[in-house]
């Protein structure tokens, strides 16, 4: 059964494959969503753009100069992205890849796949192409470094770097972490990674709670921040407002309360995840205050303040829920969360929303942990061992780091998709308010890469732009007060011969914990048992996960 | 007709004699129009399921796509590795249960169904109305599984018509779903799987039971024998070589639940009841990545059924003289 299943996801890689190559040779014949006429037709390098008068940022100190002159042709792969695959057959067809490759110089022949399970496969045929833009982190076991062993990445030293990238060895250099996130624990560069840039963007997950109710109440949410104010608050939306379900949630928004310690700070919790204190490893879950958590969270649902059904709920049951009065709080991202919610509903009479603090022990304190990501996150653009110009594959790359890669790819097309304003730049029409009725984010596929991941820094100026309703802005500021970086693990490098032990318990333990966790809170299991589970966990090997992470966390800060 | 007959007997008795080779040429000559036929279903088994057996290697290899099958590395153990680690994994005990548990379960409940449904309608004699009960019955095997599950969380949610149902009786409170109690997930799999199923396995039946001699059936009414006896002593033994045959098939499906409607149906809460060996493996190999794992628990499975499938043979071999082969 399964090796059918393999079969016919081959067969999808080779129809995407050839897909992609036909979108290549025909070049822009489903452009017309593109606003007035495209202005670059031809993206040959022999026909060099008008716009080099701005001249490289990077001149001066780099050898790099674009376009790159005499440039052959790359193939590039890449994931294809529902953002734009509605629309456009190939990223080259797209603004922003036809501009790329204008103000490289280079020419691209894209090599699409569908999805990342395709993309496993195709990392399994000989031929590779030159560069590609994968989440290896997440879908490829082992990450970039395995993939390195596997033979896969070309591993990049520093003098290639020097030569070849000086905008992304400057950028490398600038920070430890962005470094070592970015390098195995040989001090190879795996590939051109995608940096958060400002520790701001790190941030911006938390609970959201209906601000209009809380007027009526009498209560001001920029006060509520412990675990009784929330409780109290939570209560009184079922007993004086006759809410349905107070707060409304699924078991994967569970999972992030616990993870990124947004209710776990009022009982001396950190997180229920990994974290570390003073460069000792510790795990939320194995911890003796996990069970105050559970506790708390086991009273608001025995007195029906938590959604009954949050173990069989989906996305948009909560989704339904929050905005149709049946539920008052709720939590998600910045984006995802209250800033659709609130666009959904910009019509509708006295609706708003507004970010809570993660609850806390004492009033005003910040809170010991909150959603933060790692310096260099997501999608690597690696250069394969198939490649045959590995050079010019760097030097492509390299421009994502320059000044004016940086505008291309966070910002796209001065003109089209932003335009200066007193110096800053600021998203078009286009882009905020599409006049084809396309998503933000839609939108900003077609000119940037920012609104995803990429080989550049990303930029806090293009998520404040994104998220730029009020109430967005200030639910970022009270989800952001945290001491999250004093507990937060950096993204260390499990050993290769730890990394088969790693994953296999990682992956058990996290399937007894998460299951616990829901009997606990729905009180299917008592919590008398709480000791049992630990023992059970401990049965399990968690002294021994923990030992292996510490291993690399050591490993990491003395590299 | 009779004269392609006699040719053919005047025939058998040298081609037995020659090599197959020239057996093989003649008849291939004689009938090419039959082997033409035959070459696609012939080039479908030997590309998707002989061919890709190779891939059974990737259960003693720590497989890395990039590598490829030749070359990742042997697992620990002579290549044993990812058996011995399923076998001492904190899960086997479950998942082997609950694939037990639920596979039983399913064969004893949807396995006589059909027969019963296909007797019973045997016995109606308004054809109109026995139309419509087949079409009702076996229109759910043509809704896509997906469907049909979202079709049955709706049913078993905090206000379905299943749980309002059980809630009159008492059974439930009615506040949450069905789907988050351990004791539930059977029951619904299961019968769940009888809606789905049965008129559509009952068809099979039905075929069969018309190719049952009408005059057995005359002689047993002369004999005196009332309805009851006739399906006893005519019915039941014409219908034996097909009951047979379709429960040594299933048994050797016992170990392979399939994953889908299990990842359908459950959640992380009830996995002490609904978690079984597909659905784990598919954890395991597609969302983690470890191919050579699932690839080693796929293939446990298969020898296991494989084990069934000749065991049943034997059994009903030695009993009642019938099987597959």
């Amino acid at each position: 059964m399964k090796k059918r299943i393999r079969k016919c996801m081959a067969l999808t890689i080779v129809t995407g494959m050839t897909a992609g190559l036909a979108a290549c040779g025909g070049g822009g014949n489903i452009t017309s969503s593109e606003p007035q006429g495209s202005t670059v037709a031809d993206n040959k390098e022999s026909t060099l753009p008008a716009s080099s008068e701005v001249a490289p940022a990077s001149a001066a100190d780099a050898s790099v100069t674009y376009p790159i002159a005499g440039a052959e042709k790359l193939t590039f792969g890449m994931a294809l992205a529902n953002e734009w695959s509605d629309r456009f057959d190939s990223w080259t067809d797209l603004p922003i890849g036809t501009a790329v490759q204008e103000k490289t110089g280079v020419e691209l022949e894209m090599i699409h796949v569908a999805d990342n399970k395709a993309m496993n496969l195709l990392l399994a045929s000989p031929d590779l192409p030159d560069i590609i833009l994968f989440n290896f982190q997440n879908n490829y076991s082992g990450g970039e470094i395995k993939a390195i062993e596997d033979g896969v990445i070309f591993p990049m030293d520093a003098e290639f770097l020097q030569q070849n990238a000086p905008d992304y060895w400057e950028v490398l250099n600038s920070d430890e972490n962005i470094m070592k996130g970015s390098t195995n624990q040989q001090n190879q560069v795996f590939g051109f990674t995608f940096i958060m840039g400002d520790d701001k963007i790190k941030t911006g997950y938390g609970l959201t709670v209906r601000d209009d109710w809380c007027g009526q109440l009498g209560l001001d949410v920029a006060q509520i921040d412990t675990a009784e104010e929330f409780h109290d608050m939570l209560s009184r939306f079922k007993s004086e407002l006759n809410v349905e379900i107070p707060m409304t949630f699924t078991s994967k928004n569970l999972e992030e309360l616990l993870d990124y310690g947004t209710v776990t700070s009022p009982f001396g919790l950190v997180t229920r995840d990994v974290y570390q204190k003073d460069g000792t490893v510790h795990i939320g879950y194995a911890e003796k205050e996990y069970k105050e958590v559970l506790a708390y969270l086991n009273q608001l649902y025995r007195e029906g303040l938590l959604d009954a059904n949050f173990s069989t709920n989906d996305a948009a049951t909560v989704t339904a829920n929050m905005l149709s009065g049946t539920s008052g709080v709720s939590t998600g991202a910045l984006g995802g969360g209250i800033g659709t919610w609130l666009q959904t509903n910009r019509d509708v009479e006295g609706y708003s929303l507004a970010g809570l603090h993660n609850l806390v022990e004492n009033d005003g304190d910040k809170s010991l942990y909150g959603f933060y990501k790692t310096d260099v996150i997501g999608k690597t653009a690696v250069i394969t061992n198939s490649c045959e110009n590995k050079e010019l594959a760097a030097q492509f790359l390299n421009y994502g780091y320059t000044d004016e890669g940086h505008m291309l790819y966070v910002f796209g097309i001065e003109g089209e998709s932003y335009e200066m304003v007193n110096g800053e730049p600021q998203y078009t029409e286009y882009i905020m308010n599409n006049p084809d009725g396309l998503t933000v984010k839609k939108a900003m596929s077609e000119y940037t890469l920012s609104w995803d991941n990429g080989p550049f820094v990303q930029d806090l100026r293009q998520k404040l732009q994104s998220a730029s309703m009020p109430e967005q802005l200030v639910a970022w500021d009270r989800w952001d007060d945290t001491t999250v970086e004093e507990y937060f693990l950096p993204k260390i490098a499990i050993a290769q011969e730890d990394l088969s032990e790693y994953s296999s318990l990682r992956s058990d333990i996290k399937t007894y914990v998460n299951e616990m966790t829901i009997k606990f809170v729905r009180g299917t299991e008592s919590l008398d048992n709480f000791d049992e589970y630990l023992a059970t966990l401990e049965s399990m090997g968690v002294s021994r996960l923990i030992e292996i992470i510490q291993t690399a966390t050591d490993e990491y800060y003395a590299r | 007709m009779n004269k392609t007959e006699k040719i053919q007997q005047a025939e058998k008795q040298p081609l037995r004699k020659q090599s197959f080779g020239i057996r093989f040429k003649k008849d291939f000559r004689r009938n090419y129009g039959a082997y033409l036929l035959f070459l696609p279903v012939a080039l479908y088994y030997i590309l998707f399921a002989y061919k890709p057996m190779y891939g059974i290697l990737v259960a003693f290899k720590d497989f890395t796509p990039a590598r490829g099958v030749w070359e990742s590395p042997w697992t620990s153990d002579y290549g044993f590795g990812h058996f011995i680690s399923f076998f001492e994994s904190f899960y086997f005990i479950r998942v082997l249960k609950n694939t037990l548990v639920i596979s039983f379960s399913t064969l004893l409940v949807t396995f006589p169904a059909p027969i019963i449904l296909a007797l019973l309608l045997n016995e109606v004699r308004s054809t109109k109305f026995k139309r419509t009960i087949q079409t009702l019955s076996y229109m759910p095997h043509f809704i896509s599984l997906v469907v049909i599950c979202s079709m049955l969380r709706l049913f078993v949610a905090d206000k379905g018509i299943v749980t309002s149902f059980l809630k009159t009786f008492g059974i439930v409170d009615g506040t949450y779903s069905l789907l988050s109690m351990e004791s539930f997930f059977v029951p619904i799999y299961v019968f769940s799987g009888l809606w789905q199923t049965v008129g559509w396995n009952a068809i099979i039946y039905m075929s069969a039971l018309s190719g049952i001699d009408q005059g057995l059936y005359e002689a047993a009414r002369i004999d005196g024998a009332g309805k009851w006896k006739q399906m006893w002593h005519v019915t039941l033994p014409g219908l034996m070589p097909t009951i047979i045959m379709l429960l040594i098939l299933r048994i050797g499906q016992i170990m392979s639940i399939g994953h889908e409607k299990i990842i359908l149906l459950y959640n992380e809460e009830i996995y002490s009841t609904a978690d079984v060996i597909s659905s784990f493996v598919y954890r395991k190999g597609l969302l983690e990545y470890n191919w050579g794992f699932s690839t080693a628990v796929g293939l446990f499975n298969s020898v296991i059924n494989f084990m069934l499938v000749l065991i049943a043979n034997k059994i009903s071999r030695k009993t009642i003289d019938m099987g597959l082969w």
